[in-house]
């Protein structure tokens, strides 16, 4: 339960490499996860409101964790949405990291994400959920556009 | 030019209901889904979005505060009736906890405005509103502002031409609450508890503009959702057959004992076989429908106490019954044997006469249905039965219903709890004791507007059915007493009494 799949790992590497500068900066790969967060989190937000989006983010973080000694790291004490939101938290503590880190953790925590909520929800609303989850040719994805 | 505006009725989704809201929900209507928790609003709310929504006509569902929404969409994608398909485009989920939490009702008041002016929807449902008004939000508001946000929410709501849910525990001592006053509809949910059975209620307390059905309505839910089924009501009284055309007359399957029906069962009537244990009242029952099925008419049967497959074994026509089952020409409805209601079983019944075109209907057996009953249905089961008999023969339908009667030689019972006054025809079947050993006995002791034979007739169950006597058992008298006193001479008594009318 606690490990992501590899469908899991690959939708979350699809959707982070969207939005991934082409360079190899780590603050750059730091900051293109956070938009793909806080879009995701405005999605789930709508649907189950804020707090509870954010409780499902810290619940991945902590999953992810196991799996990315970059988010280990960081992983402890995170900070309310109050304080700090966490996309905003998690770029700052990952900013500097190799790439190849900031990728891996990101993935980690994405993938932790999804598999949250395909659990709670099942694959189908999870998609619907989640419109960047899904491979832009699929039919659902082009519903949902 | 009609002089009077239409509204239009919108299908609830929910079986059964429509029927108790007088047709349907009334278009751009207010309505108050109301009661305990775990009564199946949130699922009932759920299911007219799903039923209504479309890309054209859309749906929001808000959230505010109560189940969590992950919770809801967990289980609500349970049912059938929630399409995925219409997630996103035809349904959005809004959840308003953080509006709730932080501004009280007025910013739930304020995005619920600014959502249905953004996306106008057609329909909106608010779940749960008021578990904020029983809290104390930061403005700490008052019982009249919570009557403000409830006028506010329907003004600005039917002004965007939604037809509007809103969601809420309620108990029924707060049948006074202002907001009762503000909805057009109101449909209550209510679990009633009686000794260790739960049967789920339905009343329409108020639809403005048309007539509901009034009164507690049984309602199950399922994996399909909430399944209402309406109350019946007292069936009219069935005018008397014109003397020139007696009703058409269907064999028993018994040749003897349709002689002393006076010719066969007349269609639309409702006969009882009565009995104890063993005496041959399924056999009977089992005949009738045979002979309808060689005949070409369709027959069903109820049965409560045993599963079809176990039932099946039980009849001495093993393989010829099985085969008519197999063809399609008796169908046997096996009614789910706990918490049970009257309107749900004849709901099941009419429902498989329709589909199958039965003119043959069998219930084995009445005893077995009181016991498949919620106790609360059973306390007025005489007069639950007497709707459903009435309900069921109304349509045309010929139906026998067996009923278990324990031997009381001490007097003379023709069924348990007076139910023979349901029927319009009536055999009872008895043990009698000759010379140490049990026999059986029967007789038709009604058969409405029709002549009858009076006689005591003994009969055997065989391997091809009930085998009964041509002659009256006339070699004893006090057969029903339980101390039959044989005759110095029965030849003296040999021979057939005048039939009854």
């Amino acid at each position: 339960m606690t490990k992501p799949s590899a469908s899991h790992l690959d939708a979350a590497q699809r959707v982070l490499r969207r939005d991934a500068p082409s360079g190899d900066s780590g603050p750059g790969h730091a900051a293109a996860a956070r938009r793909v967060l806080e879009r995701t989190l405005a999605d789930l937000g709508d649907v189950m409101g804020a707090t509870a989006a954010h409780a499902l983010l810290v619940r991945s973080l902590k999953l992810g964790a196991l799996h990315s000694s970059a988010l280990a790291a960081i992983a402890i004490d995170t900070p309310t949405p109050e304080a700090e939101p966490l996309p905003a938290y998690l770029e700052r503590a990952l900013a500097e990291n190799s790439v190849e880190d900031v990728t891996e953790a990101t993935t980690a925590l994405y993938a932790s994400w999804i598999m949250l909520l395909e659990r709670l929800l099942g694959e189908r609303l999870t998609a619907k959920l989640i419109r960047d989850v899904r491979p832009a040719d699929t039919a659902t994805a082009k519903e949902m556009k | 030019m009609s002089d009077r505006v239409l509204i239009r009725k919108l299908p609830s989704g929910v079986p059964g209901l429509d029927h108790v809201l007088g047709g349907g929900i009334p278009e751009l209507s207010f309505n108050l889904i109301a009661g305990g928790p775990g009564c199946g609003k949130t699922t009932l709310g759920n299911q007219i979005l799903f039923a209504n929504a479309t890309s054209e006509r859309k749906a929001i569902y808000f959230t505010i505060i109560g189940e969590p929404p992950v919770k809801m969409l967990r289980y609500q994608q349970q049912y059938s009736f929630f399409d995925m398909e219409k997630l996103g485009d035809a349904i959005r989920f809004v959840h308003l906890g953080d509006e709730a939490n932080r501004g009280g009702l007025k910013a739930v008041l304020k995005r619920i405005q600014e959502e249905v002016d953004n996306t106008g929807p057609s329909f909106v449902a608010v779940d749960s509103f008021r578990s904020m008004f029983r809290r104390r939000g930061p403005e700490g508001q008052s019982e009249h502002e919570s009557q403000d946000f409830v006028q506010e929410l329907a003004l600005h709501l039917t002004n965007a031409e939604a037809t509007t849910f809103l969601l809420g525990e309620f108990d029924e001592a707060e049948s006074d609450n202002a907001v009762f006053t503000v909805a057009d509809g109101l449909i209550w949910l209510a679990q009633a508890i009686d000794r260790n059975s739960i049967v789920r209620k339905v009343n329409v307390m108020k639809m403005r503009g048309q007539g509901q059905i009034p009164g507690l309505h049984t309602a199950r839910i399922t994996e399909h959702g909430l399944d209402v089924f309406p109350r019946l009501l007292k069936p009219e009284s069935r005018p008397a057959a014109p003397s020139a055309e007696p009703p058409e007359r269907l064999s028993t399957g018994v040749h003897e004992l349709d002689a002393m029906m006076g010719g066969g069962v007349p269609q639309g009537y409702s006969v009882v076989v009565a009995g104890p244990s063993g005496s041959g009242k399924t056999v009977l029952a089992h005949q009738f429908l045979l002979d309808g099925a060689k005949r070409g008419e369709m027959g069903i049967i109820a049965v409560f106490e045993k599963r079809p497959d176990t039932y099946l074994e039980t009849t001495p026509f093993g393989p010829e019954f099985k085969q008519m089952v197999a063809e399609g020409k008796i169908q046997i409805l096996y009614v789910r044997p706990l918490d049970l209601s009257i309107d749900e079983t004849l709901f099941a019944l009419r429902e498989a006469v329709v589909r199958v075109g039965a003119k043959r209907a069998v219930i084995d057996s009445l005893s077995g249905l009181e016991l498949a009953l919620a106790p609360t249905f059973r306390e007025d089961f005489r007069e639950s039965l007497y709707r459903m008999m009435g309900a069921l023969t109304e349509s045309g339908v010929t139906v026998v219903s067996t009923v278990e009667l324990e031997d009381d030689f001490t007097r003379l019972k023709f069924s348990p709890q007076g139910i023979a006054f349901l029927s319009d025809a009536l055999v009872i079947q008895r043990y009698v004791e000759i010379r140490g050993e049990l026999r059986r006995v029967m007789s038709v002791v009604k058969v409405r507007s029709s002549p009858h034979s009076a006689d005591l007739r003994e009969y055997h169950v065989t391997a091809k059915g009930l085998a009964v006597k041509a002659e009256r058992f006339t070699a004893y008298d006090g057969l029903l007493t339980g101390a039959p006193r044989e005759h110095e001479s029965p030849d003296d008594l040999t021979g057939t009494a005048e039939p009854r009318t």
